[in-house]
């Protein structure tokens, strides 16, 4: 009796969670595999503002600022980053308005080849809907979500997958295709997930570390053991630059010197671009990084820099009044829970290993949908939905439920809403068989 | 039961907010600072005793110019250097050890209303050889 109202209870959770995140994790997975390729896309779609022809030396960083300032008078520069071969162009980062814009200009000749608006490229539109349906925090907290329940989605499916009777290959292992339709795409849903469980699970797993509940929760608390990120990565403020004050002084100095009473005013002035630019160049840091410059007065020089692999990620702050390195943060300066939420970062974007990573994510990508397209047949050619168990589930069912919950607590949370109402649909159709 | 909901809560509330000292648990780097004043006939530059330093001199739109330095006390480096005439100058203390390159700038307005007006946020007009 247990074992099938435990089946049943599982294939309840197991049908209501699928039906309701099939779409968002539908999204997940398209959007997901075509920004596997945002290398090769935005290489392929900007090449004439990215490409170059090298001459014999590059001009200072400051006069390309110079160049753009000319034609964005109104602008703030935001960010330089150094193109990473001579043959690539120099991005300079300008908030115009309220508009981020990138412009690219060619190192050799100052000559301005042309400006993205950062909102529109296409690129990050769809690392948006990824990461937050284009809805702010409200999208944000759905994606991890559906993130939290496909784990669940995961660990169910494998539970219904388990052949309960003999050992068999047909419909575990392999589909089977001359069973009935119904039988076929049974198969086609459960077989590949099984196949696909542990790429799904690590997809699941990689991306978790963005989202801005648990995610954040998580980095919080690795970073304070000492076992995570170093701060200012992921979470915490940056260090600040030490502000000095301007100091005056009205009496005459060196009067006899000077034809009118002088009044003297000296002050401490930001370190120019150039400077730090060589301070990122002395301290081994290869260009394609970005230079983020300071906005405030307390703000810092930041270089950072998060390649396609992640063993060469480096955040640095430079204090922007002295030059002074407050920190310079390498993948070996990672704690070990930093260094596996790195990895899996570059894994789960395809990066770490070039073509082969990508072309693995792809396939999972393409079996995820598979999944929920043959989940949603499945679901369109039911005859009935879940009955609800007569029994109580198992008690190492039940547990396995709360220890998800209290792992994902945003889906505990929602876990308690499902049950409330399930509780109100039951109480209202005891009334009415009343 | 009650207890553990304690520990949980706590456990996610601590984890909202980063401990302001978190950074000591990863590398950190070594401290570096400096101070430069001027009076009418000597720049003054405080630092750290282990220090290289070096100074640039130049008056805005004018050429750098190094100045030669010597040790006075411990952390005290002075160049000899007298202003004669009202404008805006810049000082340029490179300062270096064995594991950091300060390079602090001191922006010196000499003169009346007319130089102070003209003090603005430009700088560095004539550099970059």
């Amino acid at each position: 009796m247990t074992e099938k109202s435990s089946y049943q209870f599982v294939w309840r959770w197991h049908f209501y969670a699928g039906i309701f995140f099939a779409p968002f994790l539908l999204v997940l997975a398209v959007t997901g595999s075509l920004y596997l390729f945002k290398a090769e896309f935005e290489q392929a779609v900007y090449k004439d503002l990215y490409e170059v022809v090298p001459q014999s030396s590059p001009m200072p960083a400051s006069h390309l600022v110079s160049a753009v300032k000319a034609q964005y008078p109104q602008a703030a520069v935001a960010r330089i980053r150094p193109g990473e071969t001579p043959e690539r162009s120099t991005e300079i980062g300008i908030m115009d308005g309220s508009k981020s814009l990138t412009v690219f200009v060619n190192p050799y000749t100052m000559k301005v080849m042309g400006s993205l608006n950062d909102e529109d490229r296409l690129m990050n539109k769809l690392e948006k809907i990824h990461g937050e349906l284009m809805a702010g925090t409200i999208g944000d907290r759905l994606v991890e979500l559906a993130a939290c329940w496909a784990v669940i989605l995961l660990v169910t499916g494998i539970y219904l997958w388990k052949p309960r009777t003999k050992k068999r290959v047909w419909g575990v292992l392999l589909p089977r295709f001359s069973q009935g339709k119904k039988v076929f795409y049974r198969d086609l849903h459960a077989v590949p997930a099984f196949w696909l469980s542990s790429g799904m699970f690590f997809l699941i797993i990689t991306g978790l570390p963005w989202s801005g509940f648990w995610g954040t929760q998580v980095q919080h608390l690795a970073t304070n053991a000492g076992i995570g990120y170093p701060p200012s990565i992921w979470v915490g403020d940056a260090p600040v630059s030490t502000v000095k004050t301007k100091e005056i002084a009205n009496v005459g100095w060196a009067a006899e010197n000077l034809p009118v009473p002088a009044s003297v005013s000296s002050e401490y002035i930001q370190l120019s671009i150039d400077d730090a630019l060589m301070i990122a160049k002395k301290r081994g840091i290869a260009p394609g990084y970005d230079l983020y410059v300071p906005q405030t007065k307390t703000g810092v020089f930041t270089v950072s820099s998060f390649p396609s692999k992640a063993e060469n990620e480096v955040t640095m702050h430079i204090d922007q009044y002295t030059g002074a390195v407050l920190a310079d943060y390498r993948f070996k300066d990672y704690q070990p829970a930093g260094k596996a939420i790195a990895l899996g970062i570059t894994l789960h974007k395809g990066s770490q290993f070039g073509l082969a990573n990508k072309l693995i994510g792809l396939a999972v990508c393409m079996g995820i949908i598979l999944v929920i397209i043959s989940g949603l047949i499945l679901w369109k050619k039911r005859k009935h939905g879940p009955v609800r168990p007569n029994g109580r589930a198992a008690k190492k069912i039940i547990v396995l439920f709360v220890v998800l919950g209290l792992l994902f607590p945003l889906a505990g949370a929602s876990m308690l809403v499902a049950l409330a109402v399930d509780q109100l649909v039951k109480a209202r159709k005891g009334v009415k068989e009343e | 039961m009650k207890r553990i909901w304690f520990a949980l809560i706590c456990l996610l509330l601590t984890g909202c907010s980063l401990d302001p000292n978190a950074a000591e648990q990863y590398r950190t780097e070594e401290k570096l600072d400096a101070s430069i004043t001027m009076d009418n006939s000597q720049i003054q530059i405080k630092t750290a005793s282990n220090a290289h330093v070096s100074i640039l001199f130049w008056e805005k739109g004018g050429e750098k110019k190094p100045l030669t330095v010597r040790k006075t006390e411990k952390d005290i480096f002075v160049a000899e250097k007298k202003i004669e005439k009202n404008g805006v100058y810049f000082i340029k203390a490179d300062i270096k050890t064995d594991r950091q390159h300060i390079m602090p700038t001191k922006k010196i307005v000499v003169g009346g209303q007319e130089e102070l007006k003209q003090d603005n946020p430009e700088r560095e007009t004539h550099s970059h050889h």
